[in-house]
């Protein structure tokens, strides 16, 4: 195993009463693959994949939890053992990259800085190193880009260049945080290609977090589908896209094709999690959750319904036959 | 950027021609009678008179406003009342020590105020952060006159190691030369070390004094924006991407400066007519307490002369400072 | 999942560790019981108002009548000591109230009044008008104001009338810019649009529904005013400009008292400049108060 995760937990806010972002998470990639990570906004999918790198938004802690990198425990690391690690094993690439890039900086030049900040190199190397990442990324003519600042750049652009920086060590992982949203479905799709195309030049495995099950099904190898804050169902793709097993995905496929199936939804938007539920902390939302099986007073375990593929719905085989099978086909 | 400076330049123009027709027919349509003040009170109608005609005062508004304009655009600020000196003479001798005064009140400020304000954002919440922005609302807030008298009563009366109020140097002791007006850079050209140091000493209290103020405002601002970057989208990719702690801290320094620079520029201007309080308190003889002096006899050529000056540099510093905000962040070069 | 925000405020005060939906009114009590900066900053505005209205009434000594006492060090019988004319300094520093904050207060709200008005205008007339307004106000800031404000009073005579004019009009451009600014904001919000489509007209939106939102940080901003209001005020009369000797006024007390300050009789400039230093502080704190507890709404 590349990445192992085991019951992550992060809380926000104040310790008397958190807000409880992550709930005891675990997941696991392995070399060259690449796994989705899927959940609608609020989930607590970035939370988590950003924890992986011993970080948290404002106001956020990890309170519990193992992150194992090639065998060794991150959690723990000192600050300048996670400096030398970030970026150069694992490579993030987040949402919105016009924020993420300094507006102030020419963005060759930030590349460049990731690059030497852990590797040796001079000035000059680390301008080499910055145009070939941006050639390798698909920017043509990149010694102009080089010298562009990031708000003079699409939004399409800004992500290659994240990717660019992501890259520039060549990690063994590539966090991608909904690399895509925000850009139109042409420059989506090639983004998403080059995204690819460079993990497999390099040998990385790729972590794709998104909300969008079309990417899962075109580029994943397996999937984990995020809900208040939990795993709530892994599989591989395959299985994952012939019955899935959670209400939380089917309700995310249903959205996915704009159905009007209001059974298939779930209701309202994700609740703040300082006082967690009884039972399913989905109940209140969920379309299936139902007294006799225990959905509002026992929590799920994760059930292994065959071949990998795990759901914590205590419905999971009613859930299963609920999807009518023109759906399943996406 | 060429062209950033020559718009700003056609909005400075226009603006130092309103501020100075605003403030020459202000001081015209105001009760206060200059030919009164002159003439005195019992003076004949033929004695009014020739002083009316001597002032130029029997002439209409607008002609007087026009050539007292055009007199401006070739740097002749007209003649005092007072004196019957040409006023640029008298505000070219006073400027120099009203501009050494702030500017270095300005930098002791910066020196004081963004490291504590940058050590107050580092530690947001704790007690270090907290003292530090009572004692920003503190000293933001504080009549920097009445603090000039009680350093004054401290360093001078009570410890003895700073001198009396008298102006910039201790009487008797000769200025050195002028080459450029500014005492300080003369007496250290000239080599004489002696009047460098003793013209330190004078300065010393005011410039604590204004600088003490100037710390409230300064340390809130770098506190803020330092805060602002720091919990910025882009400090936490880039603490993600592993980037050195001295890349992050060079990141935190620079974008957080640029909205300091701002506020520094609009307190220059805003200091340069509060000068004369402090001028006053330590008998500097500089352009605020000339400008004081000088209205209380009513010599508005004298008066007309400080305001446009104090605006005119005013607006070079906004002009310097938006250069400089373009050279930080690249995002106003573009935009404008 | 929290988020980031680009600008974050500046707080001088603890974060309450309450839900986020607390009414305004219990957040400022709140931050009393928490906070001491915000015990010393309301208890001082008390005070200061407590004096504006009754000061002179409970000075022990005639404001304005010397006593026998000259240059005479504090004591019991005279708390603050007395100056060189004899008259007592602790009567004076309390019954100063009277005219400082009272100028202070009465030019804060005219420029209030007259800024949120200009604001409101600058704000729902974007075309030429607003321009103006704008310009016009940059131009002012370009003024050496306190140079501006000596000509006028000296010029217009030292009234007290004159010297609420003048600090008012120097106080406009700060509320009209904040005004403006939040009527824009709060324009896009959206209970001002379904007033839109219930076909209220442009002027009931705007003194109904946008005013009185925008007024709030109006508010804390005045408290802030005044204390520089009441700094300018006392600024003139140390120079002269101002409020005239021997009526009790701060700033005239403290220029009474400036050439005394290096002969060692400290006690005539410093009691009126503390008094002074305090109220100011007070308001400042007050002002961030109110800034703090807008801030907090969410």
């Amino acid at each position: 195993m590349l990445l192992e995760v085991k019951d992550l937990s992060i809380e926000y806010g104040s310790v008397g009463a958190p807000n409880h972002g992550v709930c005891a998470v675990s997941f696991s990639i392995s070399e060259g693959e690449i796994v989705g990570i899927v959940g609608e906004s609020g989930s607590g999918k970035s939370s988590a994949m950003l924890a992986v790198l011993g970080l948290t938004r404002e106001g956020g802690r990890i309170v519990n939890g193992s992150v194992r990198f090639e065998g060794q425990e991150l959690l723990g690391l000192t600050r300048e053992e996670w400096r030398a690690f970030r970026g150069s094993s694992i490579g993030l690439v987040t949402q919105s990259p016009r924020a993420a890039l300094n507006p102030v900086r020419r963005v060759g030049e930030q590349i460049a800085e990731v690059y030497r900040s852990h590797r040796k190199a001079t000035k000059a190397q680390a301008r080499e190193r910055a145009l070939e990442l941006l050639r390798l990324v698909g920017i043509n003519d990149p010694e102009r880009r080089h010298d562009a600042y990031p708000h003079e750049l699409s939004g399409g652009m800004a992500q290659r260049i994240l990717i660019a920086i992501a890259l520039s060590c060549t990690p063994k992982l590539l966090i991608a945080d909904e690399p895509t949203s925000g850009l139109d479905a042409t420059v989506q799709a090639q983004v998403l290609d080059d995204l690819r195309r460079v993990t497999r030049e390099v040998g990385s495995s790729l972590a794709l977090v998104t909300h969008d099950l079309g990417i899962v099904a075109n580029y994943c190898d397996r999937v984990y589908v995020m809900e208040s804050g939990e795993i709530v169902e892994e599989s591989d793709v395959e299985s994952f896209f012939a019955r899935p097993a959670h209400p939380a995905s089917l309700a995310l496929l249903s959205k996915q094709q704009d159905s009007q199936d209001e059974a298939l939804r779930l209701r309202g938007a994700p609740l703040d999690r300082i006082v967690l539920p009884s039972g399913c902390f989905l109940h209140p939302r969920c379309p299936f959750a139902d007294q006799a099986s225990g959905c509002m007073t026992e929590h799920p375990p994760l059930y292994d319904i065959g071949a990998g593929h795990r759901s914590r719905c205590h419905r999971h085989q009613t859930v299963r036959d609920a999807l009518p099978s023109r759906y399943a086909s996406a | 950027m060429k062209t950033l400076i020559l718009k700003r330049l056609c909005f400075v123009l226009p603006q130092l021609v309103l501020v100075a027709a605003v403030v020459f027919v202000l001081l015209r349509i105001l009760p206060v009678d200059p030919v009164d003040r002159i003439a005195g009170q019992f003076a004949t109608p033929e004695l009014r008179a020739q002083v009316e005609e001597e002032l130029g005062l029997d002439r209409s508004l607008g002609t007087q406003l026009g050539s007292y304009l055009a007199g401006i655009f070739q740097g002749d600020f007209g003649t005092s009342w007072l004196t019957s000196d040409p006023v640029r003479e008298e505000m070219v001798e006073r400027f120099p020590l009203t501009l050494q005064l702030i500017t270095l009140a300005f930098f002791v400020a910066l020196a004081i105020a963004i490291p504590l304000g940058r050590a107050s954002a580092a530690r947001e919440g704790s007690r270090v952060d907290k003292a530090a922005q009572s004692y920003s609302l503190f000293a933001g807030a504080q009549p920097d006159f009445w603090w000039g008298l009680m350093f004054l009563f401290l360093f001078f009366f009570k410890a003895g190691i700073l001198p009396a109020p008298l102006g910039v140097l201790t009487p008797g002791r000769q200025a050195p030369d002028e080459i450029t007006h500014f005492i300080l850079l003369d007496a250290l050209i000239r080599g004489q070390l002696g009047v460098f140091v003793d013209a330190l000493r004078h300065l010393a209290l005011p410039v604590i004094t204004l600088a003490f103020v100037l710390t409230g405002p300064f340390t809130k601002m770098t506190r803020q924006s330092v805060l602002s970057v720091s919990k910025s989208e882009y400090m936490l990719y880039a603490d993600a991407t592993g980037l050195s702690e001295r890349a992050m801290k060079r990141s935190l320094l620079r974008n957080g400066l640029a909205p300091v620079l701002t506020l520094a520029a609009i307190f220059f201007g805003f200091l340069l007519g509060g000068a004369a309080l402090i001028e006053t308190v330590f008998t500097l003889n500089g352009l605020g307490l000339y400008a004081v002096q000088r209205m209380l006899v009513v010599d508005f050529p004298a008066v007309q002369g400080v305001v446009v000056w104090m605006t005119a540099f005013a607006l070079l510093m906004y002009l310097i400072m938006d250069l400089l905000y373009a050279a930080l962040d690249p995002r106003v070069r573009y935009s404008e | 999942m929290s988020h980031l925000e680009a600008e974050r405020e500046v707080e001088a005060f603890p974060r309450a560790a309450v839900g986020r939906h607390i009414r305004r009114r219990d957040h400022f009590v709140l931050l009393l019981k928490q906070s001491w900066l915000a015990r010393i900053g309301v208890s001082i505005v008390t005070i200061a108002l407590f004096l504006t209205v009754f000061g002179p009434y409970i000075a022990p000594y005639d404001l304005i009548a010397a006593t026998p006492d000259i240059y005479e060090s504090p004591s019991t019988t005279h708390f603050f000591g007395t100056d060189g004319s004899g008259f007592d300094i602790f009567s004076r520093v309390i019954a100063a109230p009277r005219y400082d904050v009272t100028i202070a207060l009465v030019a804060t709200i005219l420029s209030l009044v007259l800024g949120s008005m200009l604001g409101l205008i600058g704000a729902f007339f974007r075309g030429w008008t607003g321009e103006l307004l704008m310009r016009g106000s940059d131009s002012v800031q370009a003024f050496p104001l306190f140079v501006l404000a000596i000509i006028f009073v000296i010029g217009a005579g030292r009234s007290l009338i004159n010297i609420v004019i003048i600090i008012a009009l120097l106080s406009v451009p700060i509320f009209l810019r904040l005004i403006r600014s939040e009527v824009l904001s709060l324009r896009e919000r959206a209970f001002v649009e379904s007033a839109t489509a219930n076909g209220s007209s442009r002027m009931r939106i705007a003194f109904r529904h946008v005013l009185p939102n925008a007024m709030v940080p109006g508010f804390a901003q005045a408290s802030i005013t005044m204390g520089y209001a009441i700094i300018i005020a006392a600024g003139l009369s140390f120079l002269g400009a101002g409020v005239q000797p021997p009526t009790p006024e701060w700033g005239s007390m403290i220029a009474g008292g400036a050439n005394d300050i290096i002969n060692g009789r400290w006690w005539i400039s410093i009691f009126p400049g503390a008094a002074m230093a305090l109220t100011v502080f007070g308001f400042a704190i007050v002002g961030e108060m109110i800034q703090t507890v807008l801030l907090r709404r969410t």
